[in-house]
């Protein structure tokens, strides 16, 4: 499983692991039903028509070619579904007492893991625009770093992004304190 | 009535074209199987929602799998 993979260091505890907004992945399911049942509605739609007008007559021995297409296609925009699904919940924030580790799960083999230590973190900044992201309370979070690599970091559609924003702020000055105490822990 | 019905661009029988469709979803879903097994097995941290996913997945494609094979293979 992940944990076991990412190999926290001896004594890291793992503080939260946020995922994105539940609206996201909503959205992006709802667009994948919606692809789903277009063979459906296609159907009643030319059931609906009268046979003298639709050269595509529904009653005359299709039934068997169209249940073959309609199956292939459902179960298409399933696996897109799932790939979806795995997509949104393969993609996480993990945030431990010493550092954060963002997990970028673009495609079934593209994924990539940053992880940066929060006494590097020099700026976290939270972004809520619009209707929807103001009432159900997700946005963007961006998190500058002093890395000399990667110094930015950021998310879209993370839920309550200003408690996570006060979270991060809060263990990088615990850990900025016990570092100024124990310099030796770094 | 299919079994002698051609489809004109390639005169590859009706029933055969479907059967050859039936492998090759059979192939697309025996792959997408494997690599989300892969994905869900490796690098989740849920158990629980890891075994929901996968009950869900097969008891909602499957279905559709046999749909598949049967109009296949009794036109």
């Amino acid at each position: 499983m992940l944990l076991e993979k990412i190999e926290l260091e001896p004594g890291e505890q793992v503080l939260t692991t946020v995922r994105k907004h539940w609206f996201v992945i909503l959205v992006q399911l709802l667009s994948v039903s919606t692809m789903f049942f277009v063979p459906v509605v296609a159907i009643l739609i030319l059931a609906l028509i009268p046979p003298e007008w639709n050269a595509f007559d529904l009653h005359t021995g299709y039934t068997t070619l169209l249940t073959y297409g309609v199956s292939c296609w459902m179960l298409l925009t399933l696996l897109i579904g799932f790939n979806t699904w795995t997509h949104y919940f393969l993609d996480l924030w993990l945030v431990t007492d010493r550092r954060i580790i963002i997990i970028d799960q673009h495609a079934f083999f593209n994924r990539k893991i940053s992880s940066f230590r929060l006494e590097r973190l020099q700026d976290i900044e939270v972004e809520i625009i619009g209707i929807i992201p103001t009432f159900l309370d997700f946005g963007t979070l961006r998190a500058q770093t002093a890395s000399a690599s990667e110094n930015d970091f950021s998310s879209m559609g993370l839920p309550n992004p200003r408690e996570l924003q006060a979270l991060i702020q809060g263990a990088t000055d615990k850990r900025l304190e016990s570092l100024k105490q124990r310099p030796d822990t770094i | 009535m299919f079994g002698t019905t051609s489809v004109p661009i390639a005169s590859l029988p009706l029933a055969t074209g479907m059967q050859l469709g039936f492998f090759v979803m059979l192939g697309i879903y025996a792959i997408f199987t494997a690599i989300l097994y892969y994905h869900w097995n490796t690098y989740a941290d849920n158990r629980v929602v890891s075994r929901l996913t996968f009950v869900l997945y097969f008891l909602l494609t499957l279905p559709f799998m046999g749909v598949i094979g049967i109009t296949a293979f009794t036109i």
